[in-house]
């Protein structure tokens, strides 16, 4: 009789063992089952976000568009161009300082120019309009004579024509002579 | 307890003399050239990678005017680095500044400079700096390592052995020159080959954020600057040095000595260097070709016609002086 009484109560025991741990895991278990189902759709809409490119994109979304560059992005480029490529003061000032350095604002200004270079060879369709900017820059008087120079042998190779006597008559000599130097 | 104590002595010891090394210096190899030990250790790996990158460019024929002014029959790595060879030797760092603590001359040496003219110097009326070193108004400085650095970006590359044989010249006694780790070096002639590196030719803010650290335009910035400067070595008589000019009125760099009066000189060989590596640059986009071309044409734009108006002459390259043969 004593043990059968001490059988049943090890079981009783055990019973509530199994099922107090049962609580106890259930109840570690289920927030964590809740939290990532509700975060799956999350996931996936950042996902979206991401495949699909929205107006006022980051920097980083708007360099990958720039692979294959549109109106928009060069008009972009034209307008950061004109408003920031080299004065004759800047370069002037910075060669003050040091006469042997190329000028930082130079280098700069290549690198403007550079971006609209590399739009019009990704996609001819642009070469009209770069054109018309090219033409703005090598007559803009108030910019250094080498970019002045490197606009005008842009001008010349995308347009396919001599200098006309009319943008001829406002691009000093000097600089004329330099864009046959530009190797384009 | 002994051997240990042997043991700490020794690692003691290796470790001081490691430190002592360090404070006099060694000379730092760079292919055929030494450096002061002095030069930063990053500024001699990235001019070793420059190098390097040279050894990857296309093989493209150069130009005449390439030939013709280099006097070289290709463009190949080889004969690059030859070239610069011959007219560089020694990098000296930015903190080096002359005074009698490192220039001296020798007064027991006989040397005899060739009695030719000097070179004209064309300055503009207000200079603070000439480029010529004068022996008899050095300060007496302090040792170098003690000097002031210069603002950011102000030294790109400087010619000093060019400037310090017009100085002896112009003086009548030859001078010598103490390099960090190297020794002292008589400077009889301007292909003793003594160029000073600055700050300014790796500093990172000549070229806002879109410009890679490896970036091509870098490299071909601080390489044509190298070929520039080494065309300094150059010349003799009135051409000793290939002195640059002062520009004219309505140049961008008016009444600044940065010009050329010649087709051969510094702002040709580097504007030259500019458009053989735009063309020949394996790895580059449209955009940095297009960057170095512009740098090569702002050299060009320093190119001037003689005084009189008629096409600049290109001048005698024929060294001056006694110096080393090429290796």
């Amino acid at each position: 009789m004593n043990k059968k009484a001490r059988i049943r109560s090890s079981i009783l025991v055990l019973a509530v063992l199994i099922a107090g741990a049962l609580a106890v895991l259930r109840g570690q278990l289920s927030p964590q089952v809740a939290t990532r189902s509700a975060s799956a759709p999350a996931a996936s809409t950042k996902a979206s976000e991401e495949a699909a490119p929205t107006p006022g994109a980051t920097p980083s979304a708007s360099a990958a568009v720039n692979d294959t560059p549109n109106a928009e992005t060069l008009e972009e480029m034209i307008r950061t161009g004109m408003s920031q490529l080299a004065t004759q003061d800047d370069v002037r000032k910075a060669v003050t300082e040091n006469p042997h350095g190329v000028p930082q604002e130079l280098i700069r200004s290549g690198v403007l120019l550079g971006q609209i270079a590399e739009a019009v060879s990704k996609n001819p369709v642009l070469e009209a309009r770069a054109v018309e900017f090219y033409s703005e820059c090598a007559t803009s008087s108030h910019l250094a004579h080498s970019i002045r120079a490197l606009c005008l042998a842009r001008h010349g190779h995308h347009s396919g024509k001599a200098l006309s006597p009319e943008l001829a008559a406002k691009v000093p000599e000097s600089v004329q002579k330099l864009a046959g130097r530009a190797g384009l | 307890m002994k051997s240990s104590s042997y043991l700490s002595l020794i690692v003691l010891a290796a470790l001081s003399a490691g430190n002592q090394a360090h404070a006099f210096g060694r000379a730092q190899p760079l292919g055929a050239l030494q450096a002061e030990s002095a030069v930063p250790k990053e500024q001699m790996d990235i001019l070793r990678k420059d190098f390097d990158w040279l050894t990857t460019l296309k093989n493209e024929t150069p130009t005449d005017e390439f030939r013709q002014v280099l006097e070289l029959d290709d463009a190949g790595p080889a004969s690059l680095s030859n070239w610069l060879n011959a007219r560089v030797k020694y990098l000296i760092a930015e903190n080096f500044k002359p005074s009698l603590w490192n220039i001296r001359p020798y007064l027991f040496k006989k040397f005899e400079y060739p009695a030719t003219d000097l070179p004209d110097l064309e300055l503009p009326p207000q200079a603070k700096e000439s480029p010529v070193i004068d022996p008899n108004n050095l300060p007496e400085g302090k040792p170098d390592d003690e000097a002031k650095p210069q603002p950011k970006g102000k030294i790109v590359m400087a010619n000093l052995g060019s400037a310090l044989y017009l100085g002896g010249k112009s003086a009548k006694f030859l001078l010598g020159v103490k390099l960090r780790g190297i020794g002292r070096i008589p400077v009889t002639s301007p292909r003793v080959g003594i160029i000073q590196v600055g700050e300014g030719l790796f500093y990172d803010g000549f070229y806002g954020d879109g410009v890679a650290k490896d970036s091509p335009i870098r490299k071909a910035f601080r390489m044509s600057t190298f070929f520039h400067e080494a065309r300094h070595s150059d010349g003799n008589a009135k051409s000793m040095g290939f002195l640059h000019a002062l520009c004219p009125p309505g140049h961008d760099y008016e009444n600044l000595n940065a010009c050329d009066r010649n087709t051969n000189g510094p702002y040709t060989v580097g504007a030259l260097m500019d458009e053989h590596l735009a063309k020949s640059c394996a790895g580059c986009s449209e955009a940095e070709r297009e960057t170095i071309r512009l740098m090569g044409l702002e050299s060009r734009s320093r190119i001037l016609p003689a005084k009189d108006g008629t096409p600049a002459p290109a001048w005698d390259a024929a060294p001056e002086g006694h110096f080393p043969p090429q290796q």
